[in-house]
């Protein structure tokens, strides 16, 4: 044997060694691996997997948290390297499109229960006719968080549009209260402003539009969104745009500012840092004097790993996910739901998000494969907006640059 | 050009239970080479700190000419220094390091450079100017030490040890050549050695050091010769002095010293020297031998019967020039030195024997076993209290 | 029994090899066709997400070229190294001097000094985050309490703060390397060297510049490379500190961010801009450029060292 080949027959031990096999080898009893993206949720998660455990003693559930920032990259890299896990979440629209087309995910058509889904959640989860995931965390509402006992010692209402919201911020500010939280480091609640004031404008009929291209973020009512944003940005806390998404969570629920965008998934964050917050939820103040606006997405959906080998288990915890049941668990202890059988028993948030998504309420912009970049490209210019580096008319020109029509 | 006077010079360390350094009067001459000389610890490198300025003075006062300078910082006691490591500036060339104390001193270039080359010259550096001290032999580092030292005209040369970096043969060729350059520049120099070889070749006096304490000063003739205490005696000498207690008798005007069953007549010359023994007739003293006053008899057959001693050899060192022979008598031996790097070490018997070396010509024929009879120049003896252990003559 | 065979001459001159093999494997395994993959991936256009990749050549390098975004982040990681140099051969040196005089209660400082090197940085970049937070820092109060109130700042999402802001952290962190490497490098000066100074007549100044300094010079050299490598892979600081963005605005984008976005994305909702392949060839591109800078910087300091 020549030297090059001992060289590389060492090499090959010490690399397969290095990719040792850790699955747990437990009888009878399949573990299922999933990956989540809401530390802040654990508890109520955990509870509801707890709940199909007693009633699958054969399928056990590894929950692993991994936090938002992170998740993504985390997840991106254990499928390309094929580490992921069994069960994972990925936004619906192009990121479930592009995890399906690359192979990663299994096809479930046909294979889900989803008769008792709303025709929106339908909607969103159909890939020209294919479904690869299935909506089990519910939907989330996006509007306007804010404190009830702060603005009724004030003696205000709610603001519900832009020249309202401008006067109350005028006034917190004289008293020394931050009218608005927004954690805007990583440029994703702003991201989500802009979204909710560009809907206030156009509307759930002018996104559509948008997507054909019939409308643009540059238009003269649509640029006004963005001048709301940038106008917006005195009202928010000190150093909002280097605050991170913990802090501002904090701050907020700490009732260090009066209001905050947030979404009808954050309530529990909220509640597990300060459980005597009295909040109320209102759709965000419209641009100018167009109504209110408020936006909605899929919490993200989940997808079977196309290498698992338990894709039968995995798929009959996803049908356990969907039924009644534990439908009724997410939407009593975390977000909405989407199955049509059930109401929040409990939760007077979510009774508010449902009323304030009923005057205008728009699909978020990243679930739809047109507008897919154009949240990369707002989350990107946001705080160059919010700092006066970038005009509104900049800002809304590269937004509706990133608009990738269909043909 | 100083003297260099030293009065009361004492030192003690924070925690240490003895003094480094007890009440040291010195007065150096102006031009002298003095040598303080001592085993590892017996102070000399403190003191010579403490003259540099690099020690903290715990009392007494030192004088560089007529000045009082306890309270100088280093640089302005007009002193060089050579240090044992030698301590050469790495990062600087031959010529930069010699040059350095006189760009501090911000001597003009032209005069500077002059300087330097002559330095460079009398110590033979001239081809080496350009070199880093990384790339010069050790005897070549030394000479660069000593020009820096002497670049600047100092007072005073001190010099710790400077050439116990250097092997055995070198060693000796820089002994001559550092003393005929002090002798040159005429520089009151002091140099500290553990060395006695060194002490006793390049000293005009020498300073035998112990435990802190000055123990003589004195030419090297001197304290060859005239050791004052049985320390100074062992130190001094190499191989060194054969201790013995021995008794004194006395027979009319005959003085014996009684080495177990054997005597040796003390010689006239010998009690002039030691005229305090007529204290000790009949008690005990110690009896001191220079190796080289004792002879094979059978080379000098005219040496009288009763300055003989006979003894058996038990070990003979040939050295090429002499023999060593190693010698056992009935008599005590006494060891006032504590070295571990004392050559030759006798062993006591517990018998009560010693062991006596004797440096005999190579001529001598004599072999181990034999027991041979020993000649001894009775006129060089020496006697110390047996107690004290000092010198039985009238000191001062 | 067999007789032991000659040794052939091929073994005694190699054979020593076999002793390396073990590491270079490990090597091998985790460095070497790692990267060997890496500089192919980085000619493909691949996402980093699924199978459908195309070879491109040099095009991922080409662009990158004319990629201002990687050229304003590369000036951030240079401000950073040039500020760290600063720092840590005046204020680290500083320091170590003092500590070299062997203060009573010197370990306790040593100690103190050091701690932050060894400390997650993960960790206490968050604990710096909060302390600089306008809204529950530390920091502005602790100003304002010592009436120097007119300091105060939003430390990170001042465009004109938030990179000195991550300087600071980022020196606080590192600067018991500066210590340690210093103070060996004066723990290796003899005694003897500096009393041979103050004997031919150097002050204390005249000592410490003339005779110590020059024999830092392995010090020195140590340190600037560690300091460039070190601020030029920065990641950790600026991602806790202001975020994948290098808030505000991308005002403390580092390269370390930016390879970040590039190959993994620095968003949670999606992954439209994700280009891995991209992002590696920045990665490969800043990994020649600072090799190629090492050796220059090792070949310039090290001829000014001493040959011992």
């Amino acid at each position: 044997m020549n030297n090059t080949i001992k060289t590389g027959l060492l090499a090959a031990v010490v690399a397969s060694s290095l990719g040792v096999n850790t699955a747990l080898i437990a009888e009878d009893t399949v573990t299922l691996s999933l990956w989540h993206q809401h530390p802040e949720w654990r508890a109520k998660t955990q509870a509801i997997l707890t709940a199909f455990e007693s009633e699958h003693p054969g399928i056990r559930i590894e929950l692993e948290e991994i936090a938002g920032t992170n998740y993504s990259a985390r997840l991106n890299t254990a499928l390309a390297a094929g580490e992921a896990p069994d069960l994972f979440g990925l936004p619906a629209g192009p990121e479930t499109a592009t995890a399906a087309a690359s192979g990663y995910a299994a096809e479930l058509t046909g294979l889900l229960d989803t008769s008792s889904l709303r025709e929106p959640a339908l909607e969103a989860i159909d890939n020209d006719g294919k479904v690869f995931g299935a909506p089990i965390l519910g939907a989330y509402s996006v509007g306007l968080y804010y404190h009830r006992d702060i603005l009724a010692d004030l003696g205000m209402e709610p603001p519900t549009n832009q020249a309202e919201f401008m006067s109350m911020c005028a006034a917190m500010k004289d008293k020394g209260i931050t009218p608005l939280v927004v954690p805007a480091s990583d440029g994703i609640v702003p991201s989500f402003i802009y979204m909710m004031l560009t809907s206030s404008v156009m509307g759930a009929d002018g996104f559509a539009d948008l997507r054909k291209g019939n409308r643009k973020f540059t238009d003269p009512d649509m640029l006004e969104a963005a001048r709301f944003l940038q106008e917006m940005a005195d009202c928010m806390q000190p150093g909002a745009v280097s605050t991170p998404y913990v802090e501002g969570k904090a701050l907020a629920a700490m009732k260090r500012g009066a209001m905050m965008p947030g979404g009808s998934a954050d309530y529990p964050g909220y509640q597990e840092i300060n459980p005597a917050v009295d909040l109320g939820v209102v759709p965000f103040p419209g641009v100018g004097e167009n109504k209110p606006a408020t936006v909605t997405g899929l919490e993200y959906i989940y997808l079977v790993n196309a290498e698992s080998e338990h894709q039968e288990e995995a798929i009959t915890f996803l049908n356990w996910m969907l039924q009644d049941k534990a439908q009724q668990m997410v939407v009593d202890t975390i977000t909405m739901t989407t199955n049509r059988n059930v109401v929040p028993s409990e939760n007077r948030i979510l009774e508010e998000f449902v009323q304030a998504a009923r005057v205008n309420d728009v699909r978020v912009f990243y679930e739809l494969p047109e507008t897919g970049s154009v949240w990369n490209v707002v989350q990107q210019n946001a705080a160059a907006l919010l700092m006066g580096e970038m005009t509104p008319e900049d800002f809304a020109s590269a937004a509706q640059d990133a608009v990738k029509l269909s043909d | 050009m100083s003297t260099v006077t030293l009065k009361n010079l004492s030192k003690r360390y924070d925690g240490a239970a003895a003094a480094a350094l007890v009440d040291l009067n010195i007065s150096i001459n102006d031009g002298e080479f003095l040598v303080l000389v001592g085993p590892s610890g017996c102070g000399k490198s403190t003191a010579l700190k403490m003259i540099g300025g690099l020690e903290e003075i715990s009392g007494g006062e030192v004088y560089i000419g007529d000045r009082l300078v306890n309270d100088f910082a280093s640089r302005d006691r007009d002193i060089a220094m050579v240090f044992q490591s030698y301590a050469l500036y790495p990062h600087m060339s031959v010529y930069n390091n010699i040059a350095f104390p006189l760009q501090i001193a911000k001597v003009d270039r032209a005069d500077m450079d002059k300087r330097v080359r002559d330095v460079a010259k009398i110590l033979q550096l001239e081809p080496f100017l350009d070199r880093r001290p990384g790339n010069l032999s050790g005897g070549q580092r030394q000479r660069v030490a000593m020009g820096r030292a002497i670049v600047r005209r100092p007072s005073v040369f001190l010099m710790d040890e400077p050439l116990s970096n250097l092997d055995a043969k070198l060693r000796v060729k820089m002994r001559s050549e550092v003393a005929r350059i002090q002798r040159q520049l005429q520089v009151t120099t002091i140099y500290v050695t553990h060395d006695q070889v060194e002490a006793m070749t390049m000293g005009d006096r020498v300073a035998l050091m112990r435990d802190g304490v000055l123990q003589q000063i004195d030419t090297p003739h001197e304290i060859y010769h005239e050791p004052r205490n049985t320390f100074v005696a062992s130190f001094i000498g190499s191989p060194a002095m054969n201790l013995f207690r021995a008794r004194l008798t006395s027979e009319g005007d005959h003085m014996r010293v009684q080495l177990g069953d054997q005597n040796l007549a003390i010689t006239t010359l010998t009690h002039q020297r030691y005229p305090r023994i007529d204290q000790h007739v009949n008690g005990e003293v110690i009896v001191g031998i220079r190796p080289e006053d004792l002879e094979d008899a059978a080379l000098l057959p005219e040496h009288p019967d009763e300055q003989c001693l006979t003894a058996p050899i038990s070990l003979l060192e040939s050295l090429g020039s002499d023999q060593m022979a190693h010698v056992k008598l009935q008599a005590e031996n006494i060891r006032d030195i504590d070295e571990e790097d004392e050559e030759l070490m006798a062993t006591d018997d517990s018998d009560g024997s010693g062991i006596c070396i004797c440096r005999f010509a190579a001529q001598s024929d004599a072999r181990v076993g034999d027991t041979v009879k020993i000649a001894v120049a009775c006129d060089r003896l020496h006697f110390f209290d047996s107690s004290t252990g000092l010198a039985l003559r009238n000191q001062t | 029994m067999s007789h032991p065979k000659p040794q052939s001459s091929f073994s005694s001159t190699y054979g020593h090899l076999w002793f390396v093999l073990p590491g270079f494997a490990f090597f091998l395994a985790v460095m070497l066709i790692p990267l060997i993959l890496a500089v192919g991936i980085s000619m493909t256009n691949w996402t980093g997400f699924g199978n459908d990749l195309q070879f491109v050549g040099l095009d991922n390098y080409t662009e990158l070229l004319s990629y201002w975004p990687f050229y304003r982040a590369a000036m951030h990681n240079a401000i950073i190294f040039l500020a760290i140099l600063l720092f840590q051969h005046t204020v680290g040196l500083y320091l170590a001097v003092l500590l070299n005089e062997k203060p009573r209660f010197m370990q306790f400082y040593r100690t103190v000094l050091f701690l932050p090197v060894i400390m997650s940085l993960v960790a206490t970049g968050f604990i710096w985050t909060l302390m600089l937070s306008p809204n529950i820092g530390l920091i502005n109060p602790l100003l304002q309490t010592l009436g120097l109130g007119f300091l105060a700042g939003n430390w990170l999402s001042d465009p004109d703060l938030a990179l000195p802001a991550i300087i600071f952290v980022t020196a606080w962190n590192s600067m018991g390397w500066a210590i340690i490497i210093y103070l060996s490098g004066l723990q290796n000066i003899p005694e003897e060297l500096k009393q041979a100074a103050a004997m031919d007549g150097a002050n204390t100044r005249q000592i410490f510049w003339r005779v110590v300094f020059p024999q830092l010079s392995p010090a020195f050299t140590a340190l600037t490379v560690l300091t460039f490598i070190g601020t030029f892979r920065t990641f950790d600081v600026v991602y806790v500190l202001t975020g994948p963005l290098g808030a505000p605005n991308f005002a403390t984008d580092v390269v370390g961010t930016l390879i970040y976005r590039t190959a993994f994305g620095g968003s949670s909702f999606s992954s439209a801009d994700i280009r891995f392949a991209f992002g590696l060839a920045m990665a490969l591109m800043l990994m020649l450029v600072m090799a190629g800078f090492c050796y220059l910087l090792i070949r310039v300091l090290r001829s000014r060292e001493i040959e011992a």
